[in-house]
């Protein structure tokens, strides 16, 4: 239940963090040995479409196969507002393909948006996969229990700021601290980064939620940096006076921490000037990537990313497990839709598969699994603008050479208004997946012990499965 | 008088007819003499009051001819000097009253001009009024006082507390005197004007507060809170003043300005708008205001992101700089019609729904109104604290209230470019004036709002201020508007009672003696803000709250540095580094601005939105590109002035004169021993040699502007 947000609860480490040494005592010889092999790095990349990404436009049935109300004329019908501010993709500019499973509905045939071929091409040769209609829950819940409330629903659904934060924590009552990254970060920072002096969780996007853990704070930087001017700046490095300025810079720190603001300010530089020299370093020692990356914001965040991988072993051979973190922005379509996903779709795709070539030619293909996530989907039915409004449950992407690829898990919802699916009347999807089994199963792959699954997911046991199966 | 005069004729005809009949001796006797044409004007002898008017009236008998001629001693329809008469005999008396004070007004007949009738006018001095009295708070001691008003002349005297004082009659409506309070209390200020008719004016109260000894570490830490940034001169001033009169002079202050935009829509650049920001906020005596309309483009979102014109960006700015000390209410208004938000947030083209169409309201801005700008999204104690029932807190809106504000909030739109047609919908942009409704594109239907229901077929105008005043007298407002901007101003934990003080000045309208009682009074908040126990707790510098204060935001912390050490700027060049730490000014990622209100420390039970910015790489960016750059380096267009300190740097013993200076200006008094230590150790570590004065500083300014305790305004 919520707690006032001046109550600093922990909520999830005090039981879980004695279950994790446990594990660690357990496995310690076992998992050393493998990291001696080199051959059991892994690391998760989270973009974060922040604004709400609209994944109706993502995939859609493509044709009229199956149960009525699960085509493609049923998607289109709702879309196609006849003032001209339409939504609805045509059957010929989808880009099609087949999912390896059917939809419950029979639907097999769906169309990717057309501006994303590289991710429809990763699709094909399986090795992207979609999670369908994917969003924040209690518990599984029904429309009919939605609207009379019978059972918890998250808090201030539809709104950015509450999503993004329950999205990134997984604790729905919008009070949570840490995020789920972060708390499988502390987890897996434990079992097999023994020894790392570098923290876990790299961010190219700022501090998001997501990446806050419990005892592990991420590293961040610019996605632009170049490795010499990652650290700090001293002018006349090298002289006594230089010396003498870093070494009391370095003093202050230590002072007057009883102050929080102070203690907090310190702790984020203190932090920074120790991981900066040593990123710093691994860098420039690097040759360059051959995969080119586009220069555009996503582009410039995926590429950053690949050069740390590149870099990994010299900036800490005992880090064996990282996460990363990026993100776009603008995905908050109102307005003029069509234009808007059409460019930022564009721009996904092509830092997707450079990501793709680059991992190909790092050797890490089956070792890095990408996702997306977005604090919400979209009104199927279209707002005043040429846009719409804020929905619940939508479609993410996995990439990876270790992701089960070419299938859609989980159920798209059923393209009608004010029943089904719908938890309104303009097409907010009550999602048909969890959050958390979207997390959990990714947690997973990554080394989280089941046992310690809970614990990093508050709400997993409400689910039937702790594991969609996406991941070979 | 029409049957007077016909009876007259008809007897003038009948003594002519008589009269030409007559010729014998013995015929009819002579008629008698017709009556004397007489003029009497009423009122006869009235006293009038300078600029007054009076209406006379001349009844004219013997004679059918009522005309009559007005003068003023003499002058037909009078003068300036003496008061001017309209042909109808309204008399407006003159601006100032003549010597002797007696003027004549005359009728005189048109048919008999031989004959006329007079009054006897007595001119007054005007009544005074008072309108208004700057300041209306004052620090004990010797202060000028300004007097506005009505019906002033030479003579007309300041009455304080009883007693007329010295006055300068600057204008007919402004006076100005210096005046002593001794002591604090409320006392009245009144005007008297001299005979002739002279009299005194109703008063206006005047409160004066006592000046607590304001010590410079005290003054220090004020412009921390309410400016941006310390200076010496300000330091001195503040010193002098005292809090409330620095306050009631600050709220006096006229705006500073921003560009005209070039209105070429193929040029259209942040630069120039945010180079102003810079030099404003660097410059110009209106500190506060600024300081406040920063805080509301924080709290009140637009970014240059989406919109991206001089124009656009421009009307948002000098609104917020306009609207800055006026009413909370009248700022949600001025906002929900800026074109700019109405880019930003869909306002503009919003159009009823259409379930034919597949169309709804657009919801952008009919959630964030509530959510960000006005009650937030839980239901609030006057103290800011949660309402919980059973255990929870309850919301105060739910879905159903966005989709009703959105479709009350419809039929908006820019106003018609030339060549746009009135009826086009919907508009392009337009950022030359408010938006304006079209009422066919306004939702009819009724709205259910919080507690109440708008009803149907209302104008869009109506339904707006419907639901703005639905807004506006939600208890939640208050704590929520209050807690947003202690924030913005003071410290990122302010305690219940602080913001519940805070609540109860929006709500009330005065604080502290400023404010006009009206609910959403801006100076009354700010006062309640800035003068509150708990934010001037720490004005002694052994007073700690450890978690009391906020994390300078990199603006904030640029200009600090930059008054603080007296830079000379352009502004120019200056955003792109300040970018590099975390805020590119004028362009918030979104509509939740640079950082959130609700961001905790991690780690820590505390709120610290600025924190939401500051990581690694900003922090390192900070010491790079605004410490390392601005004393180290040279960018085009500034200047620092660290030479100025050079002097308290010149012995071996005198870097600690330096430290002290900087404890001051730049620490408000909290430079610990330890750090003072620290950083003279390495200041003394500066070899001798040309250029070892400029070095020390240098050295001992890079220290303290990098170090965390100064990165903190607490």
């Amino acid at each position: 239940m919520p707690v006032s947000r001046r109550e600093f609860i922990c909520k999830t480490c005090t039981t879980a963090g004695a279950l994790s040494v446990a594990a660690a005592l357990e496995r310690y010889g076992v998992l050393n040995a493998l990291a001696q092999g080199g051959g059991n790095y892994k690391a998760l990349v989270c973009i974060f479409l922040f604004g709400g990404n609209d994944g109706n436009n993502l995939i859609a049935p493509i044709d009229d196969v199956g149960t009525s109300g699960f085509k493609y004329s049923d998607y289109a019908a709702i879309r196609t507002a006849q003032s001209g501010g339409g939504l609805a993709l045509t059957q010929a500019e989808m880009l099609q393909v087949a999912a390896a499973t059917a939809q419950p509905s029979g639907a097999v045939n769906f169309g990717f948006h057309p501006a994303l071929s590289q991710t429809r091409s990763l699709f094909q040769s399986g090795r992207a996969a979609v999670v369908a209609n994917m969003g924040t829950l209690y518990e599984p819940i029904t429309r009919a229990e939605y609207v009379a409330r019978t059972k918890p629903v998250p808090a201030n659904l539809f709104s950015h700021s509450d999503q993004q934060q329950q999205w990134q924590t997984s604790q729905f009552d919008g009070f949570g601290t840490t995020g789920w990254a972060g708390r499988t970060a502390d987890r897996v920072h434990t079992l097999f980064n023994v020894g790392a002096q570098y923290p876990p969780i790299t961010t190219v996007a700022g501090t998001a939620i997501i990446c806050t853990g419990i005892q592990n704070q991420p590293y961040a930087l610019a996605p632009t940096t170049s490795p010499a001017s990652i650290g700090l700046s001293i002018s006349g490095a090298g002289s006594p006076e230089a010396n003498a300025r870093v070494a009391a810079l370095q003093q202050l720190l230590t002072f007057d921490t009883g102050i929080s603001m102070i203690q907090a300010a310190s702790s984020i530089t203190g932090a920074a000037l120790q991981q900066s020299a040593a990123l710093s370093a691994a860098l420039l020692g690097i040759t360059p990537l051959a995969t080119t990356f586009p220069n555009t914001s996503i582009g410039n965040q995926l590429a950053q990313i690949a050069r740390i991988l590149k870099a990994r072993t010299a900036l800490d051979a005992n880090l064996q497990r990282q996460v990363f973190f990026c993100s776009m922005g603008g995905y908050d379509t109102h307005t003029n839709q069509v234009p808007d996903q059409q460019t930022l779709f564009a721009q996904l795709d092509a830092g997707l598969r450079s990501f793709n070539d680059a991992l190909v030619e790092l050797s890490l293909l089956n070792e890095v699994t990408t996702f997306t996530l977005s604090e919400f989907g979209r009104t199927l039915r279209p707002a005043s603008g040429a846009g719409s409004d804020h929905g619940w449950g939508s479609h993410q992407i996995v990439m990876g050479g270790a992701v089960r690829g070419g299938d859609i898990y989980g159920r798209l919802p059923q393209f009608a208004l004010a029943t089904g699916d719908d938890a309104s009347s303009n097409g907010r999807w009550i999602p048909t997946t969890a959050l958390d089994q979207f997390g959990a199963t990714l947690a997973l792959w990554f080394g989280v012990p089941q046992a310690d699954l809970p614990a990093v997911f508050p709400n997993l046991a409400n689910f039937p499965s702790s594991n969609l199966g996406f991941m070979l | 008088m029409r049957r007077h005069g016909l009876f007259l004729l008809a007897l003038a005809v009948a003594s002519v007819v008589q009269t030409g009949c007559g010729g014998g001796s013995s015929g009819p006797p002579p008629p008698p003499p017709p009556p004397p044409v007489t003029v009497t004007v009423a009122p006869a002898a009235p006293s009038i009051r300078a600029n007054d008017t009076q209406q006379f009236t001349a009844a004219v008998t013997g004679t059918g001819n009522s005309a009559v001629t007005w003068t003023v001693n003499g002058v037909t329809g009078g003068d300036a000097i003496n008061g001017t008469i309209s042909a109808g005999g309204l008399y407006t008396a003159p601006a100032s009253v003549p010597n002797p004070n007696n003027v004549s007004v005359r009728a005189t007949s048109v048919s008999t001009p031989a004959t006329s009738g007079t009054a006897a006018v007595t001119l007054l001095n005007p009544l005074p009024v008072v309108t208004s009295v700057n300041p209306s708070v004052a620090g004990t001691g010797n202060f000028q006082l300004a007097v506005s008003g009505t019906g002033f002349v030479s003579g007309t005297q300041i009455v304080f507390n009883g007693t007329p004082v010295m006055t300068t009659v600057l204008t007919s409506t402004v006076l100005l005197a210096n005046v002593t309070a001794s002591q604090a209390g409320s006392f009245n200020v009144a005007v008297s004007n001299p005979n002739p008719g002279g009299t005194t004016s109703p008063s206006m109260p005047l409160q004066v507060v006592s000046v607590q000894q304001v010590t410079p570490f005290a003054a220090a830490r004020f412009l921390e809170q309410a400016t941006f940034g310390p200076t010496f001169d300000h330091l001195n001033q503040l010193q002098q003043v005292g809090f409330a009169q620095w306050l009631s002079d600050q709220f006096n202050a006229p705006s500073s300005l921003y560009p005209d935009p070039d209105n070429d829509p193929t040029t259209n650049s942040p630069g120039p708008l945010q180079a102003r920001f810079l030099v404003n906020a660097l410059y110009a005596p209106d500190q506060l205001r600024q300081r406040l309309a920063f805080a509301l483009q924080k709290i009140w979102v637009v970014s240059w992101i989406v919109v991206n014109v001089d124009e656009g960006f421009t009307s948002y700015l000098r609104m917020h700089q306009g609207h800055a000390f006026t009413n909370y209410r009248q700022i949600m208004q001025n906002v929900t019609l800026n074109p700019a938000m109405g880019q930003y947030q869909d306002i503009a083209n919003n159009d009823r729904a259409n379930p034919a169409l597949g169309i709804s309201c657009n919801e952008n801005y009919g959630r964030e109104l509530m959510q960000l700008f006005t009650i937030g999204v839980w239901q609030l104690n006057p103290d800011g604290t949660f309402i919980l029932v059973n255990g929870n807190p309850v919301p105060t809106y739910d879905q159903s209230v966005v989709e009703n504000n959105a479709c009350a909030l419809t039929g908006w739109t820019y106003q018609p470019r030339p060549g746009v047609s009135p009826n086009a919908w919907p508009r392009p942009p337009n950022f030359s004036g408010p938006l304006v409704a079209v009422e066919s594109h306004h939702d009819p239907s009724a709205k259910v709002l919080l507690g109440i229901t708008l009803p149907p077929n209302q104008t869009a105008l109506q339904d707006l201020n419907g639901t703005l005043d639905n807004l506006f007298i939600y208890p939640s407002i208050a704590p929520f508007v209050s807690k947003l901007l202690i924030q913005q101003f003071v410290t990122s934990n302010p305690s219940p009672a602080y913001v519940q003080r805070v609540a109860a000045a929006f709500a009330s309208g005065t604080a502290f003696g400023f404010g006009n009682g009206q609910r959403g009074e801006m100076r009354a908040i700010i006062a309640a803000i800035l003068l509150d126990p708990e934010a001037r707790a720490g004005d002694d510098p052994t007073f700690v709250d450890p978690n009391f204060g906020k994390f300078k935001e990199p603006v904030l912390f640029m200009t600090n540095l930059m008054r603080a050490t007296g830079a000379i700027s352009d502004g120019s060049r200056w955003s792109g580094q300040i970018a590099a730490t975390g805020q590119l000014l004028f362009f918030p990622p979104t509509v939740f601005s640079y950082f959130s209100p609700e961001y905790s420390i991690p780690g820590m039970p505390l709120l610290g939105p600025e924190f939401q910015i500051q990581h690694s790489a900003t922090t390192l960016a900070r010491s790079n590109n605004l410490v390392n750059l601005y004393v180290y380096g040279a960018l085009t267009g500034t200047m620092n002035s660290l030479p100025a300190f050079e002097p308290l740097a010149v012995t071996p013993d005198a870097p600690g004169q330096l430290l002290d200076v900087l404890n001051i200006l730049m620490m408000h008094g909290t430079m610990s021993a330890q750090m003072r230590q620290s950083v003279l150790t390495a200041v003394n570590a500066v070899p001798a040699g040309a250029n070892q004065l400029r070095d020390r500083v240098r050295q001992a300014m890079y220290l303290v502007a990098t170090s965390s305790q100064y990165n903190v305004q607490r």
